[in-house]
């Protein structure tokens, strides 16, 4: 019999904001494990889970008596590999030195609240894993970061919040921070402007990607393209996308704050995965149970959390390659760039719509107002073919905003 | 547990709030995918969340070592700048209540085996079928036992379970695909009795989907079912009843005065704590308030809004009792519990009967809200001449909330309220929280589809 000990341990400290004040400071320590065994010969395996520090061998008998229910598995565990994984580079321990950086951030953003009121939260996580089995496999990591995320609602409107501002890392730099206070400026002073009058028809849009590449997301997984409901089913290694277009999978990637060395079945990963490779579709994701399945091997992405078995999972992308800067690319025309996007949806064609509910417009390089509500329409693979235009570093904004901008046409539907 | 709290004698330190919320879970998931066993788990969750305000601040911490609630607490007193020297004169009366809902027959005290079977028996009533991709079945448990106690004398335990079983699919023909889920959550066992029949149907009426054609993007007269009118009571109007947003807002609470029309006079909207029948059942907030029925609009008009201790002292309201929080890891904020519209008196029939065109928005994906509301449709169909025709693609509808409620020019006679058990609501870190929403069939007179 096979055994693999999988635990977490998340401590977390927490200061909350309401009404642009500190309301209240939170402390969390919380330890979730689980154990699943193997039965090698019957090539069946069961998981017990718990929240507390509840003993391994307690675990181990209950997973134990829960293998009469014939769970199926056919792969190979990881075996004879060790490895400590750390990231701890935050200067901001505790919890007087976070209250203390709470204050400088309300502090600086004192002229925000004459209009808006703050709300939200900034908190450290020293994040702890650890996956071990019985074969030699012994992982570990460990990360400490902090994320500031701030709800912004304008005085008098009857939204929840009319914007937000966001800084997070492993550490904040000061070039980090003060951009974080730039943007939180610049998206509130947007909030104030006057609307421009759009029409509906196509507009050049300035957009993140992860507004694009939601359905792209599940195109790429193993179980979905091998079962032909993906809409990239047979184009591995072919041209999916323009030729400008490169993407990578990371695990250590800072702007996100990720960093995951292995996956939760043990697989090391030392390099970044190419996914497109100028514009070829070069990756799809497998774990080990999709990829014994499929007859290919697995790419390190089988994830779970403390109480499941893992299923694939991608890391954070990243577009490479990037030349142009997001203004060289709005310099001469007029841009939407949508900022809040809450509550769109992809068909199974790719085609989506996404309502807006704030976006800048910016005329020759300048911003000149921001955008009426409107929901944008098209189809995700044109948006990387027929309506792609280019892709750009977002030097724009540079905290709000990630780290590359597509530009592409889009049909604007004035609400 | 309330013994164990009890025995803290919380209410001798010199302290102006001190809670304790002691939660067990008993959460249990199975789950077939690509037709065999790929999960079964179930554990049993107990842990405790401290509340401390002093000086005017909130001190939280949560832990899952109830042996040591004493010292926990002693710690947080102490980070607040509070003695831990207790005052072993200061006696207090606990106002007790218990409820205890969980006798019968509940589905979630059959036993895994049986779990098992009946998930298999849903499996091969479609998994055969040879449009089908990437089936999954699953069923899953959410049990809750909570304790609560407060320095001023409030104690109270509660129980609820709810049950369901969820099924999602594609479906493939030539290059057209549809995506389905459907879902039933119960109390009882018995409640399951029907749900191949209802699958089986709900399955049949999913094929009609795989080829429909998509709507030309435009404002529509549109109908939407109950799950949609449900979603727009939670999403568009229920979180922006939820008064912490109003915090710091004197324009806000001006422009949102009671008494103000914010919608067509058909329209009232309720949030309520007492129904036990369904999953946003809350008999006591986390703040140790009891329960009860609060209108958020009657006859168009406003007349309520949610609240917590905090926010109706704020604002100089009646406390709603709508303090909760997603699990013993979490702080009570303000949230909704079960948030519908009420029934109008109109027949589904005599509703669609006067519109030439338009559609029906049937069953939703999900739904949020903001400034503009978003609905994710699922299945729809046209609507021509007053009758039900053809299927349709809808990706979403959209509208701003305030046009909408003004929008909303008929309501049916019937209302459908729907449990969570998979998925819940989320606002601020706090995902999912067990709400129910639901609602009559409700005509609005133009909404953007695309």
């Amino acid at each position: 019999m096979l055994k693999e000990y999988y635990t977490i341990n998340n401590n977390e400290i927490r200061v909350q904001i309401e009404d642009s004040k500190i309301d209240a400071i939170k402390n969390k320590n919380i330890t979730y494990k689980s154990v699943r065994v193997f039965d090698e010969e019957k090539k069946i395996l069961s998981l017990a889970s718990a929240v507390g520090n509840v003993p391994d061998s307690e675990l181990e008998k209950k997973a134990t008596n829960l293998l009469s229910l014939n769970i199926p598995f056919e792969y190979e565990l990881e075996r004879d590999t060790k490895g400590n994984f750390k990231k701890d580079k935050l200067s901001i321990k505790d919890s007087q030195s976070l209250e203390k950086f709470t204050e400088k951030v309300l502090n600086d953003l004192k002229d925000v609240s004459q209009n808006f009121v703050i709300n939200g939260a900034v908190y450290t996580t020293r994040y702890k894993k650890s996956l071990k089995n019985s074969l030699g496999l012994d992982l570990s990591s460990e990360q400490t970061y902090l994320v500031c995320t701030l709800m912004l609602k304008q005085k008098g409107s009857g939204n929840i919040f009319d914007t937000g501002a966001a800084i997070y890392g492993f550490d904040i730099t000061e070039n980090q921070y003060q951009n974080f206070l730039n943007d939180t400026k610049f998206v509130t002073n947007a909030c104030l402007s006057k609307e421009v009058t759009l029409e509906s028809g196509k507009y050049k849009i300035l957009c993140e990607d992860n507004y694009l590449l939601r359905k792209f997301y599940s195109d790429v997984m193993g179980d979905e393209y091998e079962e032909k409901s993906s809409l990239l089913t047979g184009k591995l290694n072919e041209k999916i996308f323009h030729e400008s277009i490169s993407i990578n999978e990371c695990h250590n990637y800072e702007k996100f704050v990720t960093f995951l060395p292995f996956d939760d079945e043990g697989i090391v990963r030392k390099e970044e995965l190419v996914v497109v490779d100028k514009g070829v579709l070069k990756s799809i994701f497998y774990d080990k149970k999709k990829a014994k399945k499929y007859g290919k091997v697995s790419t390190g992405n089988g994830f779970r959390s403390y109480n499941s078995n893992p299923g694939i999972s991608p890391r954070g992308f990243r577009f490479i390659g990037v030349e142009k800067s997001a203004k060289e690319l709005i310099a001469d025309d007029l841009v939407i760039i949508p900022s809040i996007s809450s509550g769109g949806d992809f068909l199974p064609n790719g085609n989506f719509s996404l309502p807006i509910q704030m976006a800048f417009v910016f005329k020759n390089g300048e911003f000149i107002g921001k955008a009426p509500q409107i929901t944008l329409t098209g189809n995700y693979l044109d948006s990387f073919n027929k309506d792609f235009i280019a892709i750009g570093k977002n030097d724009i904004l540079p905290e709000a905003l990630n780290e590359t901008l597509i530009l592409s046409n889009m049909t604007v539907n004035v609400n | 547990m309330l013994d164990l709290l009890k025995s803290l004698n919380i209410h001798q330190y010199d302290c102006d709030l001190i809670d304790i919320r002691i939660e067990e879970t008993n959460p249990l998931q199975i789950s077939f995918y690509q037709k065999e066993l790929s999960n079964y788990m179930e554990e049993k969750k107990l842990g405790a969340f401290i509340r401390v305000y002093a000086n005017k601040r909130w001190y939280f911490t949560t832990t899952t070592e109830l042996s040591e609630l004493e010292k926990e607490l002693h710690n947080l007193l102490k980070s607040a700048n509070i003695s831990t020297n207790r005052n072993e004169k200061k006696d207090i009366e606990y106002n007790i209540t218990n409820i205890n809902n969980l006798n019968g027959d509940y589905a979630y005290k059959k036993s895994k085996e049986e779990k098992i079977v009946f998930l298999n028996k849903i499996r091969e009533s479609f998994e055969n079928d040879p449009l089908l991709i990437n089936p999954w079945v699953g069923w899953k448990d959410n049990v809750l036992q909570k304790y609560f106690i407060n320095n001023k004398g409030t104690a109270y335990s509660y129980n609820k379970a709810f049950s369901a079983i969820a099924v999602r699919y594609e479906l493939k023909q030539d290059e057209n695909i549809y995506n389905a889920y459907f879902n039933r959550t119960v109390q009882y066992f018995k409640d399951f009795s029907n749900f191949i029949e209802e699958f089986q149907k709900d399955f049949a009426e999913s094929k009609l989907f795989i080829d429909a054609p998509t709507i030309e993007p435009g404002k529509y007269i549109t109908v939407l079912g109950p799950q949609a009118t449900g979603i727009f009571a939670h999403e568009s109007f229920g979180h922006k009843s939820e008064s912490d947003f109003m915090l710091g807002d004197e324009t806000m609470v001006k422009e949102w005065e009671i008494g103000k029309k914010v919608a067509n006079e058909c329209v009232s909207i309720i949030d309520c704590g007492i129904n036990d029948k369904v999953s946003g059942y809350c008999p006591f907030d986390d703040e140790g308030n009891p329960a009860q029925t609060t209108y958020l609009i009657k006859n168009g008009i406003l007349t309520g809004r949610l609240h917590n201790e905090t926010t109706a002292k704020a604002l100089n309201e009646d406390n709603t009792s709508n303090a909760r929080a997603i699990s013993f890891e979490w702080e009570p904020t303000v949230r909704m519990r079960n948030t519908y519209f009420e029934k109008g008196d109109l027949t589904f029939d005599e509703l669609i009967k006067p519109i030439e065109k338009g559609y029906f928005i049937k069953t939703v994906n999900h739904g949020s809200g903001m400034s503009t509301f978003t609905i994710a449709a699922n299945k729809s169909y046209k609507i021509e001449n007053g009758k039900i025709t053809d299927p349709v693609k809808i990706n979403i509808a959209t509208g701003t909330v305030f046009q909408t409620l003004h929008d909303i020019d008929a309501i049916s006679d019937k209302i459908e309220l729907f449990s969570q058990v998979f998925g819940g609501c989320g606002k601020n870190y706090q995902w999912p929280l067990d709400v129910s929403f639901g609602g009559p069939y409700i005509r609005v007179k133009s909404l953007n589809l695309s």
